[in-house]
């Protein structure tokens, strides 16, 4: 044999190995059903919360694998990228997370989901959750999703030792608030802690804002019936403006987590944020009504900021029945109520037992099925995802640099451009 | 025989081709495309709008802002990593003790991640725990402390610091090599004739270092093009889009906002400003062959 032929007899092998090596030929698939699913739950309390739900699908279902695909990254911005071009490709998974609302929209409107209003009605669910929840699952009166947990998005956590110390009541009206901050400002105390590195936070609270300027108003601005000259939204940019006066000057430089952590190590008195902060005052030794409360940012009282994650069924999705099977099992008492203990949040279902909560979850659980329902901009329920990209930029804008003008232009934009043409 | 010579060699470099053609040539001519339609959202749309997509771009004022943004990014990381590296490499070329420990010493920071590095001086630039103002305080220059990347005035300038410190390692590297390889005669013959070591570098050594000064032009003016992961990591464009650059617009008209047609055109603007500093390069190189 020359040594061109050795080269070429080796080549030929080489790709053959590579072919048989890459499954495209005498593969042989082994044929076992196997649930594919993409969340973006790895911090602590959640990853358990998640682990717990897979636990209880694996007893209920043994012959079924659970093949799961976490990808990190505070509500999911990370994810969604990947989902997109895992879908884009052709290769859903089974089933994946997402918030209910117009974050589900773009798979919507790509033909990528199925409805699953047959499962709805099967499972009787439609007496089970709140309506205004139910119309968040829906397009053209259609279910694409199964909601698993809920979050109140327009709670203050304060440090309970400084309110003590400096006999502070707490604020039931914006003015209330200012007075409030003022006099921990005399004091030298931060009075508002907030991370804006990743932007949403900043947002989040301005959405707070406008729901304590008026949750119908909150909701028209959602709509994208508010004109930005419109009073009320002048009052919103004015509140917020007042409270810069009194939030951590490092702001821009933390996440929302090392915001809590100002209020945690008593640099500062409070912050907004989603009931998830709990997890984190809990998991350093806090106790809720010892160490640390909450209040109802002032004048959102009766409004209920809902952030709820939920699953959805993908068109084509790789083991269908075992992903109908997830969302079963997740809509359901027993999975909620497993799930939502540990994952400190609270069951989207009205009729389950609440004996299992801990006492911030059991009010949390009353107001929620008592309050006006509103979604949330910031997390991607309330509006398209890229209004609320351009919502985060404009806020962040906002608190950077104070310019009313042009946060209104921007926003009046952001209204036409984003909001309008994708309802 | 000879047409055997001629199919092997060919057969070789053919997975590498169709590799490259569709991966990166077939991905290219791809999104051009894309950006010249009306593809919005997760279904694809192929109707065909002509240049609109460009003509917005430069009506939009945070297109501008990144396109701004990146030319800072640009000039300032270049100027800073050559300045630096250059003169690392001229203090390591003294036959300094320890010289191949300098050398992984000021090269180590090139072998962690982005990611890592991003994080870490996040955390050193927090104006009120960050060693920067802890440092400045301890110091009793207190007057001096600043937001630094809470600062929307600095925060890009902030940003370059960092790279320049990430990445003057390798020009350190690049540029050492570069000293290395003047032939020592001349240098030699420069003392001879009187030149000191300043003259010396000014007038023999740094002039022969054109080659070096070149490579590192490119790789970074590329690199500050496609900067992401660090600015990304370090604020996501903020604070008030201070710190946005084009790479990090592109992520996110793609995969936050779903205008897929529209990154699209953002992404060809990149790619033909990547165009325009590696062409130059390549044709300088290549005359030289």
């Amino acid at each position: 044999m020359d040594k061109k032929t050795k080269l070429t007899a080796i080549l030929a092998t080489g790709v053959v190995i590579f072919v048989a090596f890459s499954g495209c030929i005498g593969g042989e698939k082994e044929e076992k059903a196997e649930l594919q699913i993409v969340h973006w739950w790895t911090a602590g309390g959640e990853k358990e919360a998640i682990n717990a739900l897979f636990s209880m699908y694996r007893d209920k279902y043994p012959n079924i694998g659970i093949n799961e695909e976490p990808i990190s990254g505070g509500a999911g911005a990370d994810m969604k990228a990947v989902m997109k071009t895992q879908i884009f490709a052709g290769n859903p998974p089974s089933t994946f997370q997402v918030h209910i609302g117009y974050e589900l929209k773009p798979y919507y409107d790509g033909d990528a989901l199925e409805d699953i209003t047959w499962l709805w009605e099967q499972e009787g669910w439609g007496d089970n959750f709140p309506a205004d929840l139910q119309e968040m699952a829906q397009f053209d009166d259609e279910y694409y999703a199964v909601p698993v947990g809920i979050h109140r998005g327009n709670l203050v956590w304060y440090n309970m030792e400084i309110f003590k110390e400096h006999n502070l009541k707490l604020p039931t009206t914006f003015d209330e608030l200012l007075s409030v901050c003022e006099s921990l400002k005399n004091e030298g105390i931060t009075p508002l802690a907030v991370g804006t590195l990743n932007k949403w936070p900043g947002a989040h609270l301005f959405e707070v804002i406008l729901m304590s300027v008026g949750a119908d108003f909150y909701s028209d601005f959602i709509s994208g019936k508010v004109n930005i000259n419109d009073p009320r939204f002048d009052e919103a940019l004015n509140r917020y403006a007042d409270l810069f006066e009194y939030i951590n000057s490092n702001h821009a430089a933390l996440t929302w987590d090392q915001a809590c952590g100002e209020v945690l190590s008593g640099d500062a008195a409070m912050t907004l944020m989603g009931d998830w902060a709990k997890g984190y005052f809990d998991t350093r030794g806090w106790r809720y009504g010892v160490n640390y409360s909450i209040f109802e940012f002032p004048e959102t009282r009766g409004v209920f900021d809902v952030i709820c994650d939920s699953f959805c069924l993908p068109k084509n999705a790789p083991s269908r029945d075992a992903a109908i099977k997830w969302l079963q099992l997740i809509g359901s008492i027993k999975g909620q109520n497993k799930f939502n203990p540990i994952k400190g949040s609270i069951p989207p279902r009205i009729d389950a037992p609440t004996d299992e909560y801990d006492d911030l979850a059991k009010a949390t659980i009353a107001d929620f099925r008592v309050c006006t329902l509103v979604p949330s901009i910031a997390h991607g329920s309330a509006t398209p995802e890229s209004f609320v990209t351009k919502f985060n930029d404009y806020m962040d804008n906002y608190i950077t640099y104070g310019d009313k003008t042009a946060v209104k232009s921007g926003i009046q934009k952001a209204i036409e451009n984003e909001l309008l043409p994708y309802m | 025989m000879a047409r055997t010579e001629k199919i092997v060699p060919f057969l070789f470099v053919l997975p590498s081709i169709i590799l490259v053609g569709i991966f990166v040539y077939g991905a290219i001519g791809w999104n051009f495309i894309i950006s010249l339609t009306a593809w919005d959202g997760l279904k694809p749309n192929y109707d065909f709008v002509g240049l609109d997509n460009y003509v917005r771009l430069f009506r939009d004022e945070i297109f501008i802002n990144a396109l701004k943004n990146n030319i800072v990014l640009i000039l300032f990381l270049i100027l800073g990593v050559t300045l630096v590296g250059l003169i690392l490499a001229i203090l390591l070329d003294q036959n300094v003790k320890g010289e191949n420990c300098f050398r992984t010493v000021y090269l180590f920071p090139m072998a962690i991640t982005f990611v890592v590095t991003a994080t870490i001086w996040v955390w050193m630039y927090n104006p009120t725990s960050g060693v920067f103002n802890s440092i400045l305080d301890a110091l009793h220059l207190g007057s001096l402390k600043s937001g630094w990347i809470t600062d929307p005035d600095i925060a890009l300038y902030c940003i370059i610091l960092a790279l320049i410190w990430q990445f003057s390692g390798y020009t350190m590297v690049v540029f050492l090599a570069g000293i290395r390889s003047v032939p020592v005669e001349t240098v030699e013959a420069a003392k001879v004739d009187g030149a000191g070591p300043l003259q010396s570098y000014s007038k023999i050594i740094i002039p022969q270092l054109t080659p070096s000064i070149l490579s590192i032009f490119t790789v970074m003016m590329i690199y500050a093009l496609k900067a992401f992961d660090f600015i990304w990591v370090a604020g996501k464009g903020g604070p008030g889009g201070s710190t946005e650059i084009l790479a990090i617009l592109m992520y996110k008209t793609a995969f936050l906002d779903s205008h897929f047609a529209y990154s699209a055109a953002i992404a060809t603007i990149l790619f033909l400003m990547a165009i325009a500093i590696v062409l130059p390069y390549l044709w300088i190189t290549r005359k030289k062959i």
